[in-house]
């Protein structure tokens, strides 16, 4: 099973390449419905990856939303209707910005990448990238690089991450060349790819064996805008598919942002609720969540931040009736009595069954008793 | 290239392990408080046993033929050295029930979790549990009577893990710095009335799989 932390990086297109280059000779691309046989070394990647799968199918960190998955799945057939039979969708309950894809065609989408992608091509280029690595057997490749390589542990990092990174590249241009087949706006490739840029803790991150597994980031953006920039991007016709995207993402993105929240990775939560804020959809829980923030930060500066996201978020009409509760706890840490009753008042006004109900009348009957 | 074989070394390998396995049900030397079982009904659940090749401590396969030939020979010893006598074998079906099956799975994985993190602290002199008192035993909760209700009428279940893993071959400081290649195993006996557990020490040892030469191009 390989984890990829997902990039973008768009190439010149591909034509349909049959095969790939491994470390020991030609790899040739895995065709629709093949399963390797035998004792080899792939079909034990099988063996593996099928046993990782029964585990899945049952654990509790899979959402369970078969219209999530219906839509996902039909993306992928939208990419590649040859090997979508093969490809098997778990969308994972887990904030990291990532995807993964496994030798069978187990396909893992993390709730962290559904919250990033503004519109269906964005989440396009991600799918195509991973059938990318599936198709060119990407996992058998890099095992029988680390075998050809690791005579002495450690001894050729560089060259398995220079392998890794080949690999990537590849994945790239596939998932690009796959964007562009199914009619989306190739710009948006980029657009993954300026996302993540922007949410780096570090623009360039120190060379070390697992980062360098994955090409530079100055490179992939150059090729992404040289890609894009070439492209034909004036058809009337190109799909970006934001509507259809909002509509599956809307169901789930109050606990995705939760999630993101629960991270406590703020400098890149804050990117990500800017941009999040600026595409203008849901506002009221956007902004609640970006209170959240502030407030779990707890710094001086953010109470107030916190404060200010909360009544913002209560101008429109999705706006969660927690947002009166965190008004509320705000407020009484800075010891704004009058103001935290009021806010405690109207939550058990909106939510008179919420499950923490009797804890928030306690507080309210403690601001209330004389000091 | 040429196919990789389990030598009938590695299934004796397997098979002692099994002995050391099945020494928890009929051998005098038990963890302090265990009793002799009267008349057990051993329900054997399906043996988690993989032989891997490994490139580096952190990436490595799955050997497919190995690995079915184990699961084979761990079978066998296990029906040979247990099937006879007081012990009566019941055979382990999957519910043709998704749900009840996914049930299955999902305490077999909780039970493989929690046995491996007591394994893991009693490992350590420095980590040990003070509450196990040196006793391998542990209970995942009531929900394990389903193979209890799902069997029929097996009063103890028996689950057991080997994992042997080879290095690939010329990986000469990677052996000399973890060892060279190993078998594990261990296994747990659960009381399906109480639902708990009691596990074995782990068993190590050599596990001799012939190497693949260098494959063609």
């Amino acid at each position: 099973m390989r984890g990829f932390l997902v990039f973008a990086l768009v190439a010149p297109l591909l034509g349909a390449c049959a095969t790939g280059r491994g470390p020991t000779g030609p790899v040739a691309d895995l065709r629709p419905a093949e399963s390797p046989s035998g004792n080899t070394d792939e079909a034990g990647m099988w063996m593996q990856t099928e046993r990782t799968e029964t585990r899945m199918r049952i654990s509790a960190a899979v959402v369970h939303d078969p219209a999530l998955n219906d839509y996902i799945h039909g993306l992928v057939c939208r990419l590649s209707a040859e090997h979508c039979a093969a490809i098997r969708v778990y969308v994972v309950r887990d904030p990291a910005f990532m995807a993964s894809m496994g030798p069978t065609g187990l396909l893992k989408v993390h709730t962290g990448l559904l919250l990033r992608m503004a519109n269906e091509a964005q989440l396009s280029f991600v799918l195509g990238h991973e059938i990318g690595h599936y198709v060119r057997r990407h996992s058998l490749q890099r095992w029988e690089d680390f075998k050809a390589k690791s005579t002495y542990l450690g001894l050729e990092a560089e060259s398995i991450a220079e392998f890794s990174r080949v690999n990537e590249r590849e994945a790239d241009q596939i998932g690009y060349t796959l964007l562009v087949k199914a009619g989306y706006d190739p710009r948006e490739a980029a657009r993954v790819w300026e996302a993540m840029l922007a949410e780096s803790p570090s623009k360039n991150p120190p060379p070390t064996l697992f980062i360098g597994a994955h090409p530079s980031t100055a490179e992939r953006l150059a090729n992404l805008r040289e890609s894009a920039a070439t492209a034909a991007t004036t058809g009337a016709d190109l799909r970006i598919g934001r509507d259809e995207y909002l509509a599956q993402l809307r169901r789930i993105r109050h606990w995705l942002l939760d999630d993101e929240v629960g991270r406590r990775q703020f400098k890149q939560t804050q990117v990500v609720m800017r941009r999040l804020i600026e595409e203008g959809d849901g506002l009221g829980d956007l902004h609640f969540h970006a209170g959240e923030m502030h407030r779990r930060r707890g710094a001086p500066e953010d109470l107030t931040t916190a404060i200010s996201e909360y009544r913002r978020a209560l101008d429109f009409p999705d706006a969660p009736p927690e947002a009166y509760r965190s008004l509320g706890i705000v407020y009484a840490r800075r010891g704004d009595r009058t103001a935290a009753r009021d806010a405690f008042a109207r939550y058990l006004e909106k939510r008179p069954t919420a499950e923490d109900h009797e804890l928030i009348e306690r507080q309210l009957a403690d601001l209330e008793a004389p000091r | 290239m040429k196919r990789l074989r389990v030598r009938p070394v590695l299934g004796l390998a397997v098979l002692a392990t099994v002995l050391a396995t099945g020494a928890a049900l009929a051998d005098p030397q038990r963890a302090p408080g265990v009793s002799r079982l009267s008349d057990p009904r051993v329900l054997l659940l399906p043996a988690q046993v993989e032989v891997w090749e490994i490139a580096t401590t952190w990436f490595g396969v799955l050997k497919p033929e190995p690995t079915l030939n184990a699961r084979r020979y761990t079978q066998a010893a296990i029906e040979r050295e247990l099937g006879h006598g007081r012990v009566v074998l019941v055979p382990y079906t999957a519910p043709a029930d998704p749900e009840r099956n996914d049930r299955h799975l999902a305490l077999l994985n909780l039970h493989a979790m929690i046995r491996r993190e007591v394994l893991g602290q009693e490992a350590n002199p420095l980590n040990r549990l003070p509450s196990k008192r040196g006793r391998l035993e542990w209970s995942v909760g009531p929900g394990m009577a389903a193979f209890r209700e799902d069997s029929s009428g097996a009063t103890h279940a028996l689950l057991l893990e080997l994992t042997a893993r080879r290095m690939v071959g010329g990986q000469h400081a990677t052996l000399a710095a973890l060892g060279s290649d190993r078998l594990i195993g261990s296994a747990s006996l659960v009381d399906l009335n109480t639902a708990t557990s009691y596990g074995s020490t782990p068993s190590a040892g050599e596990a001799s799989i012939p190497r693949a030469r260098p494959r063609a191009s």
